[in-house]
């Protein structure tokens, strides 16, 4: 019996990057700031607005404070690495570009079970949604799948396809090790080794430690700032960090406790407003008709 | 002549509610569609599967029916002028219709007087085939998705990727946004991902089966369940129905295989259980005979994969971490308590921070307006012991505590009975209410169980409360929401009722009828309108008058449909309504009662003795004061008659009705009236002109018709079978 090589974590990124350079798509780099998801990152969010043809694909380290279990759940961490797709206009074949993709990456397709079910994202504090699916990969989710209808409140056209792999997910089912610290980030390294001790420590921070009125403040001030940025200076892309922003210090305050059921929504619709600011903004400086 | 129709509409995967709405859209608009085609058909069957909708006709017109059409011209007066030749009126008619001078000619129109210049035509149908592409296009364009997607030109649940259409044996053309029709069809994503060519009809139908794929939903569901069967055969659908809909959907080729399940967490409630599995992978937790939990789950895939061990490995491997999971928000809801901190007392306080709706309290006022309305009810009207007293009201006040708990945040559908898990495993609650409020275990257990019946029915069909306690809780809830909700101006509409009340008002019915509760629908509404004004936190509640008035009729309306769905629309169960209701479950006995006689000579006696006296009364509107019947007012015999009659009548059937003995005391007033009524009816003039001595006939038809219909049914609604 042939010994299938191990692809270790690396190794599914750099074939991720060939696979979809190969199909034409400019190659970012993660951003650099606290995101959710790689939604967030500038070349999701703004690109998918307009008209204008775009391909891009990138990891996205993403942050999500709730998610956290103090490195004790195989599978569930407040820290992971997004792969994340951006395909516009959708091409006809998509489903079959994502599964060929899979293939590639050494995921064989007929020994497995693999479903699109249903799920149609949403970012509330975006105002961004979309209609498609959670691909299963043997009953674990291992992708989502959108096909975006609005960002910022705006209706896009032409529609863009989003692709999020979870990386770890697709690695473990490479590595048949179905424990997310005891991947190989590469022949030598666990991730573990990279990401253990980090990971319980920002648990703790966001469970237990982190300074709410602290956090607070900073969200007025960012808040302010953002209004400032958009609506004063115009200037699109510094406003649009202080979203980001925004939305991290929501799930900090979020993940803490602090946020009461009646806040949520007020605070939701505060990022989500100047959310919508920038979608505009970017509309209007790029001499486009908002849709 | 007709022929069959094949249509194919591939697609990327069709969400479980969108695929199961475009089938029975279809089954109702595509017959529409032809009818007004003037197409006959014949076979119509509609299947689904994720990736495509199949639309097969066995036999199709070919050509539309001919139409015979007329149009009405001008009058003959004003056609033709006085020597008989054709007018203006009459050439420009042939002219606007097109039509030649034979098509036309003189009838008498039987809506108009006269004779009129009409045009006779007939208008031949076209061909169907002609026809399709049109047809089709709108018919896709028109189901009613709750949600549409754009990904070109069309809007559609998912993006549309093929279309195959066959009429005969010829395939149609048809253009879809940017998708044109073919002969090829595709099998399963994996195993026959080529496009395949398609001879025929037959031929698809015949590759279809080669693929194993099954093409209709019910077909895949009854596979589900067989399976589900096999596996026990005592298998109760309850509860699964969804589950098993929804999975059935996701597959095209159902193939079955179970799956270990870690002991390690069967210390999980076995809801838990149920829910998570179901939640996160679309498996189903198995049972032994028992009922106990089997440490077993049934999968159903997609095709059978080519590493079935590796997926089993994987399936079970993803249950772990998914139960891990569940394990510890179960640990972390229990970390509450330590020592003395109670588990759901904890989350109490935090009640105060949850809003039940705007205008209505937060869910701490809403726990505590529950306490007071359950202690009421069986307090003042139920007249319980103080043990089962006292339970059912800390039953109210812990009723809201799970919404809190991460258990019921992860798993919404497991409100209530999350509470019940967490008060039989809070021991310092047990000990507290044990040591303040004197309760013995088994109350506690009965308090336990309420917190989870309080939800109960879940919906329609689905079984009312088993304790009395949880039904009181179940109906105090009830009241709270709906009297609250109409108390600020909200009301179910036509279309929409996004707080349930409709759902609210059949379950407080439904539980008076089947646990035949004493209670009356008024006296409820009112302790539940004073529960508002006396808690904590007052609502601003409506004028209670009108408030209560509204409350009523929405739930008399629940009540007539109820009871309407047991008796039948004869008209008895108006009758039983139009009296006073006082307790549900005295209403039901009078209608069980009643509707047993029937056929009773004395029923339709006292029926006649009803409508009678009712006419008169109703006629006579307005012309009565409250005073009683008049004896020295009584002057003919036949009027002395029916008041002695009365007199006997009263005095035996009353006790009767006390007793709930409705079909003698119907018998009595049948039997002893009947007679005399109409004896009375043909020989005294009502209307007489002594204004006093109408008057006194008046009132005695009224209290002769009072007497039965106040108290047991207004029999003149009874319309007979």
């Amino acid at each position: 019996m042939v010994k299938k090589k191990r692809i270790n974590f690396q190794e599914l990124i750099l074939k991720l990057h060939r696979y979809w350079a190969d199909q034409g798509c400019v190659l970012v780099q993660p951003y650099d700031l606290e995101v959710g998801a790689g939604t967030f990152h500038p070349e999701t969010f703004f690109r998918a607005l307009g008209p204008d043809p775009w391909k891009v694909a990138f990891v996205q380290p993403s942050r999500r404070p709730t998610d956290g279990r103090y490195a004790e759940n195989p599978l569930r961490t407040q820290h992971y690495y997004q792969y994340q797709v951006i395909l516009k206009p959708a091409p006809p074949d998509v489903q079959d570009l994502y599964l060929q993709s899979l293939e590639t990456v050494g995921i064989r397709l007929k020994d497995h079970d693999i479903r699109f079910v249903e799920d149609d994202w949403e970012s509330p504090t975006l105002g961004a949604w979309g209609v498609g699916w959670e691909v299963w990969l043997d009953s674990l989710e291992v992708t989502q799948f959108t096909y975006f209808q609005q960002v910022g409140g705006i209706n896009l056209e032409p529609i863009c396809v989003e692709l999020t792999y979870g990386l770890e997910r697709i690695a473990m089912f490479l590595q048949e090790k179905f424990n997310l610290f005891e991947l190989d980030w590469n022949d030598k390294v666990s991730y573990g080794d990279v990401h253990k001790e980090r990971e319980i420590e920002y648990c703790g921070y966001h469970f237990e430690k982190s300074n709410i009125e602290l956090n607070r403040q900073l969200f007025q001030k960012y808040e302010e700032e953002a209004s400032r940025l958009l609506r004063q200076e115009k200037l699109l892309f510094p406003g649009y960090d202080m979203v980001l922003k925004l939305s991290h210090l929501f799930n900090v305050l979020d993940a803490r406790g602090a946020i009461g059921t009646a806040e949520r929504a007020s605070f939701i619709g505060k990022v989500r407003g100047l959310a919508k600011q920038c979608a505009e903004l970017y509309l209007e400086k790029n001499n486009l008709i908002k849709s | 002549m007709r022929q069959p129709l094949l249509i194919e509409i591939g697609v990327e995967e069709l969400p479980n509610g969108h695929l199961k709405l475009a089938v029975e859209h279809l089954k109702k608009s595509l017959p529409e569609a032809f009818k007004k085609a003037r197409l006959g058909f014949e076979g119509l069957e509609i299947y689904g599967t994720p990736r495509r909708l199949v639309i097969s006709i066995k036999e199709l017109e070919t050509r539309q029916l001919s139409q015979e059409i007329q149009v009405v011209g001008p009058a003959k007066a004003a056609a033709l002028d006085a020597e008989g030749k054709p007018t203006q009126a009459y050439l420009g008619f042939l002219k606007s219709q097109k039509a030649a001078d034979k098509e036309v000619s003189f009838r008498e129109i039987p809506s108009k007087k006269g004779e009129y210049l009409v045009l006779e035509r007939k208008i031949s149908g076209k061909n169907t085939i002609n026809l399709l592409p049109d047809l089709i296009r709108e018919q896709i364009a028109n189901i009613p998705f709750t949600r549409k997607m754009r990904w070109g030109p069309l809007q559609f649940s998912r993006p549309i990727r093929w279309l195959l259409v066959f009429f005969g044996d010829k395939s149609i053309p048809l253009v879809l946004g940017s998708v044109c029709s073919s002969n090829v069809t595709y099998g399963h994503r994996l195993l026959h991902p080529k496009p395949v060519r398609v001879k025929n009809i037959p031929d698809y139908f015949k590759k279809i089966e080669q693929f194993k794929i099954i093409l209709s939903p019910e077909k895949r569901r009854q596979m589900i369940r067989q399976e589900l069967k096999k596996e026990n055969p005592f298998f109760k659908e309850e509860g699964y129905q969804d589950l098993i809909e929804e999975v059935g959907n996701l597959v095209e080729i159902p193939f079955f295989f179970k799956g270990k399940l870690s002991h390690h967490f069967l210390e999980l409630p076995e809801e838990v259980l149920a829910a998570s599995m179901a939640k996160y992978q679309r498996i189903f937790a198995l049972r032994k005979k028992t009922g106990k939990l089997k440490p077993t789950f049934l999968a159903v895939l997609n095709g059978k994969p080519k590493d079935l061990n590796g997926v089993r490995r994987h399936y079970e491997w993803v249950l772990n971490a998914r139960l891990v999971d569940s394990l510890f928000f179960f640990k972390e809801d229990q970390k509450l308590s330590k020592g003395d901190t109670e588990i759901l007392g904890s989350e109490l306080n935090a009640l105060k921070e949850v809003d039940f709706y705007k205008g209505l309290g937060t869910l701490y006022d809403k726990s505590f307006r529950l306490e007071k309305l359950c202690q009421e009810i069986v307090e003042k009207d139920l007249r319980w012991d103080r043990e089962k007293r006292i339970s059912v009201q800390q039953a109210a006040i812990y009723s809201k505590c799970d919404l809190l708990t991460k258990m019921v945040y992860e798993f919404p559908s497991l409100q209530g009975v999350i509470g019940h898990y967490y008060v039989l495993l809070d021991k310092a609650l047990q000990n507290r209410l044990h040591r303040d409020e004197k309760l013995t275990e088994i109350t506690i257990h009965a308090l336990a169980r309420a917190i989870e019946e309080q939800y109960y029915p879940r919906g329609a069909g689905q079984p009312i409360p088993e304790t009395m306690e949880g039904a009181i809780l179940a109906l105090a809830d009830r009241l709270d929401t709906l009297v609250g909700f109409f108390g600020i101006g909200i009301y179910p509409t036509g279309s929409e009722d996004p707080f349930g009340l409709r759902r609210a008002a059949t379950g407080i019915i439904r539980i008076l009828l089947e646990k035949k509760i004493p209670l009356s629908i008024d006296n409820l509404i009112d302790r539940s309108i004073s529960s508002y004004s006396s808690s904590l936190n007052p609502a601003a509640l409506e004028n209670s008058q009108e408030l209560r008035q509204k409350v009523s009729e929405f739930l008399r309306e629940r009540l007539a449909i109820q009871l309407r769905e047991a008796f039948g629309s004869t008209g008895l169960v108006e009758a039983v309504l139009s009296s006073e209701i006082g307790h549900v479950a005295d209403l039901l006995n009078r209608l069980s009662q009643l509707n047993q006689a029937l056929n009773e000579p004395y029923f339709q006696q006292a029926a006649k003795v009803q409508e009678r006296t009712q006419n008169i009364v109703r006629a006579a509107k307005g012309a009565m004061d409250h005073s009683g019947v008049r004896e020295d007012l009584l002057v003919e015999g036949p009027e002395k008659e029916l008041w002695r009659a009365f007199g006997v009548c009263r005095q035996q059937a009353e006790p009767l009705m006390n007793k709930g003995e409705y079909q003698q005391a119907t018998k009595i007033y049948g039997t002893s009236l009947y007679e005399p009524i109409h004896i009375f009816f043909d020989q005294v003039l009502v209307n007489t002109e002594n204004e006093e001595i109408r008057k006194n006939r008046l009132k005695l038809c009224s209290e002769i018709y009072t007497f039965y219909a106040s108290r047991i049914a207004d029999l003149s609604q009874f319309k007979g079978s």
